[in-house]
């Protein structure tokens, strides 16, 4: 059994537009993905493509106008969707935990630090406040804030963007999670400081043996601290994968696209414009959310493309994906 | 890659900028100087807090500066009346990084657009039409979207906007303040490919201002690295990415992750974080968290020094072998 | 671009308008209701003459303090003039009166708190320091004693009115005006080189009026309100003219005789219209909120 898995999960918005019309955002058009214990997966896309919104839905996180049409995400073969709110109140950071992107708005900001902490473990745990004080200075060392039995005492705005990051993953790691959603981990920090929080949560995630969802747009952070890799388009995984395989032999016309897109991989005064409007999720083409700006796109993608198994876990949603590594399978 | 033959177009002396904020003097950019010639492109590259972008308004003097020059084919910028200025914004424009912002939200595209012609010349109303017509073109914005507004537009499309607004009376010196950061990644590839295209077509000198190295590499001559207000070193692109010889510059380098998961990192772990520019230590601005600091590190502040006609260091240790000192490990 | 398909094309916005309505009303009944009654009062005071059965200003000893009948709809007063026609007219009053001094109040207050929000500094303080001390006075006490100064023209009144709300403009203005001057678009008009002129008055000023609009339909409904204070209390537009305050004031004294309907329905009627135009303020407000309006992306 995989620790996570995704089902089919299709999350709508439902509204109106100004003349008082329905309107129905497809967000989220059947997204399915498995994490199996101890791996690091990396869900990346860009604007408009539900990566958010997919944690969102498994954290119980949705409110209106979302709405969740159909689809089952098991942790340890418990689905999340349809928990009540009290018991998904007790796995909710427990044994699932979460890194957000603003580590400073997500402090309590008239809340010790240490507090703050011991906080987390008893809201999930019968400990004295002494034990709990205890872990948390451990944990704060853990993540690298130097003095910890001080800084403890400090309050969150005393604290840099950085350390407030590695404040969250301390709280992150206080209940020995088994699944932590880290949801752009380190966007708005600096290059050297994202190197160290990343190290930091990595090696951290697999000293503990949980599972870690990276939820990014970031390519290089996909390509040097994921073993696995799932692509998103307009809420649908399109590709998904070994990090090494999706990266080197991409398969999906977006995944290749986007990969293309890097600043190392393009040159400077080429081609043709690219395609760089976010889907409009009220407006998807028929078959393949992708086919309306696909340059291989013909009749066929008119129609659901098939799930193609490419090598062993590499995986891509697409009629036309290269046949010599379909074979290969 | 341009050759260094004729007078510089931009030469900056001695700039410093100092912020009196309820905390103290802050001292933004330190006594920086760089030359700039004709269509050349310098990249200015530096985390939070290094003084890039302050330089760069500095530059298009919506800053005034504390100290220093920035002459501008001879002119000192600094040093001109209001109204001079004004008329010669006519050379010298700007591009942004939030192009959701950059644009007045009750104007319609065309009109901001034909703007700055306007402003700077006295073309009719026919001459502008054709204008703006070609530069529609060229940044490959459809014409069709001239009588939107910009809320009508997608990020992209809007920095496309802005870039037709800076080009639009021939500039001489185009200063890129983070164009692309606030893109996403396949609109941000759209734009970087335009902005090589215009390099290459129009050959205006370009100050490009990012914290991404990928996109540095790509559209710059030249780079000028920054910590805390501070030219660290400085090089042509090629021999700078190529063998770094500053130690943040090296460190810079391997933080940056690129999207080739194969390419192996050689890992230089920082200590710490920056510091605040409200109290700069008192030696190197970067020993605080340098692995391969000394004790005189600490107490003066190292100068540039140049190692070759292209590349200056400011660095003590720039003549030893930094790469083993400083714990690299892949 | 994306968003193309959604948006109806330009000049269709007449033909739209009956829906637009009927989705106004059903989400917005409170906004609808402020436009229905500031519609009908305004179309009353765009056709008085037409509509009205009465000369309002004709005396007719005749038919004095008449209760409400067929004849007189609203009853007559004690000069035997028709209430219905003097309210109907009285409507023309009271946009005649609240629009000019509103208009006098953003015509003050605009460009003063442009100015000093753009200046900032020494200007500025001195701006913010008048307005607080203006604050002191209850703005109608202070209408009162400067249309007492001044004279009782309809001039005056207006004047008096629009000087008196011209701070509240001020300060709104001045409000966007310092958030927008730092601004990414201000910023580029700057490097682009505008002058400060068109600064402020292309780039700054239409994106700086948002709240004063807002406020405005607010602020018309004070200014009927104040208008008809001071015509009660004497010192506004002097009766026969047929201006509500001065209606009420004349219908108070009948009150205690038994004769309801002269003070009554010109009451009623200031308060419907001031209504309106607060309903309306609010809905234009939440309209303009930009938290409000996140539809569906």
């Amino acid at each position: 059994m995989s620790l996570l898995s995704i089902e089919d999960l299709h999350v709508h918005f439902v509204g109106e537009d100004r003349l008082g019309r329905p309107v129905t955002a497809r967000a989220l058009n059947g997204v399915s993905l498995t994490l199996e214990q101890g791996e690091r997966l990396g869900l990346v896309g860009e604007t408009g493509a539900g990566k958010s919104l997919t944690v969102q839905a498994l954290m119980g996180l949705l409110r209106a106008p979302a709405r969740l049409v159909r689809g089952r995400a098991l942790f340890e073969g418990v689905d999340l969707l349809a928990l009540d709110e009290a018991k998904l109140n007790r796995l909710r950071g427990a044994a699932i935990s979460m890194v957000v992107q603003s580590p400073k708005t997500s402090l309590d900001p008239v809340r010790r630090i240490g507090d703050q902490i011991v906080r987390i473990q008893q809201a999930h745990a019968p400990v004295s406040r002494a034990q709990a004080w205890r872990r948390a200075i451990d944990l704060l060392e853990k993540v690298g804030v130097a003095d910890a039995e001080r800084r403890a005492m400090a309050y969150p705005h005393q604290f840099s963007g950085g350390m407030a990051q590695r404040v969250l993953i301390a709280m992150a790691l206080a209940n020995r999670p088994r699944l932590i959603v880290a949801d752009e981990p380190t966007t708005g920090l600096d290059a050297t400081v994202q190197a160290q929080v990343l190290d930091l949560l990595t090696s951290l995630v697999r000293e503990e043996g949980a599972s870690l969802l990276v939820i990014t747009h970031d390519i290089g952070v996909v390509a040097h601290y994921c073993d696995k890799v799932a692509v998103m388009f307009a809420g649908v995984i399109v590709e998904s994968g070994p990090v090494e395989q999706v990266f080197g032999a991409p398969a999906h016309p977006y995944t290749q696209a986007l990969l293309a897109a890097t600043p190392e991989r393009i040159e400077a005064g080429g081609k043709a414009p690219r395609a760089g409007l976010p889907p409009n999720l009220r407006a998807l083409p028929e078959g393949c959310v992708y086919s309306d700006r696909c340059p291989i796109a013909d009749a066929s993608c008119r129609t659901e493309p098939p799930q193609r198994l490419l090598a062993l876990g590499h995986q891509a949603l697409c009629h036309h994906v290269a046949p010599q590594r379909e074979a290969l399978a | 890659m341009t050759e260094p033959s004729q007078a510089p177009l931009l030469e900056v002396s001695g700039l410093s900028k100092v912020f009196e904020t309820p905390a103290g003097p802050l001292k933004a950019v330190n006594a920086v100087d760089f030359i700039l010639r004709e269509g050349e492109a310098l990249g200015l590259v530096g985390e939070s807090g290094s003084g890039k972008s302050t330089i760069g308004r500095l530059v298009l003097r919506l800053l005034e500066p504390s100290a220093g020059a920035v002459r501008f084919d001879g002119t000192d910028l600094a040093a001109l009346p209001p109204e001079a200025m004004r008329r010669l914004r006519r050379d010298v424009q700007v591009v942004f990084q939030d192009p959701w912002a950059a644009l007045n939200p009750r104007l319609t595209i065309g009109y901001q657009i034909e703007e700055p012609l306007r402003l700077h010349t006295s073309l009719s109303a026919a001459e502008r039409a054709s204008r703006i017509a070609e530069i529609v073109e060229r940044t490959r914005l459809s014409a069709a979207l001239l009588a939107r507004h910009p809320a009508d537009l997608s990020g992209g499309q809007l920095q496309r906007a802005c870039i037709a607004r800076a080009l639009v009376t021939r500039p001489r010196l185009l200063v890129l303040d983070e164009p692309t950061s606030s893109l996403d990644l396949s609109v941000r590839a759209g734009i970087l490919e335009l902005l090589g295209e215009l390099k290459r077509d129009l050959g205006v000198a370009t100050i490009f201002i990012s914290h991404d190295l990928g996109t540095i590499k790509l559209i710059c001559d030249r780079v000028m690295v920054l910590y805390l207000g501070t030219v660290v070193e400085t090089g042509t692109t090629a021999e700078l990415f190529a063998a770094p010889r500053h130690p943040y510059t090296m460190a810079l380098m391997s933080a940056h992750l690129s999207p080739d998961p194969r390419q192996r990192r050689r890992r230089i772990l920082l200590r710490g974080e920056i510091p605040s520019p409200l109290n700069l230590p008192g030696g190197c601005v970067f020993a605080s968290r340098c692995p391969a600091s000394l004790e005189a590190c600490h107490a003066q502040r190292p100068p540039l020094v140049a190692l070759d006609h292209a590349r200056s260091v400011a660095c003590l240790r720039a003549g030893d072998d930094l790469a083993s000192l400083m714990g690299a490990h892949t | 671009m994306s968003d193309a398909a959604s948006s109806p094309p330009a000049g269709s916005w007449l033909r739209t308008l009956p829906l637009r309505l009927r989705v106004m009303a059903r989400h917005a009944p409170t906004a609808f209701a402020g436009a229905l009654i500031v519609g009908v009062f305004a179309l009353l005071a765009l056709f008085a003459p037409l509509i009205s059965p009465h000369d309002p200003m004709q005396a007719n000893p005749y038919d004095v303090l008449k209760p409400p009948s067929g004849q007189f709809w609203f009853g007559t007063d004690g000069a035997g003039m028709d209430v219905f026609s003097r309210i109907i007219h009285g409507s023309c009053l009271a946009f005649g009166i609240a629009v000019p001094a509103v208009a006098v109040a953003m015509l003050i207050g605009v460009p003063l708190g442009l100015f000093a929000g753009y200046r900032g500094g020494m200007p500025d303080e001195v701006l913010l320091r008048a307005m607080d001390a203006l604050r002191i006075f209850p703005s109608i006490i202070l209408a009162l004693a400067l249309v007492a100064a001044t004279g009782k023209s309809l001039g005056n009144i207006i004047i008096v009115i629009g000087l008196v709300d011209a701070p509240i403009f001020a300060r709104l203005v001045r409000a966007e005006v310092l958030s927008l001057r730092h601004s990414g678009f201000v910023e580029s008009a700057v490097a682009a080189g505008n002058t400060r002129w068109r600064i402020l008055f292309i780039h700054i000023l239409p994106n700086a009026m948002r709240g004063a609009l807002a406020q405005s339909a607010v602020r018309l409904a004070w200014s009927i309100r104040v208008s008809a204070t001071l015509a009660f209390v004497g010192v506004g537009v002097q009766p026969p003219t047929p201006e509500w305050g001065a209606m009420i004031r004349q219908g108070a004294e009948q009150m205690v005789t038994g004769e309801w309907w002269v003070a009554l329905f010109p009451g009623l009627a200031l308060v419907l219209l001031v209504l309106g135009f607060n309903l309306l303020g609010d809905a234009v407000q939440d309209w303009l909120d930009p938290r409000r309006r996140t539809g569906v992306r």
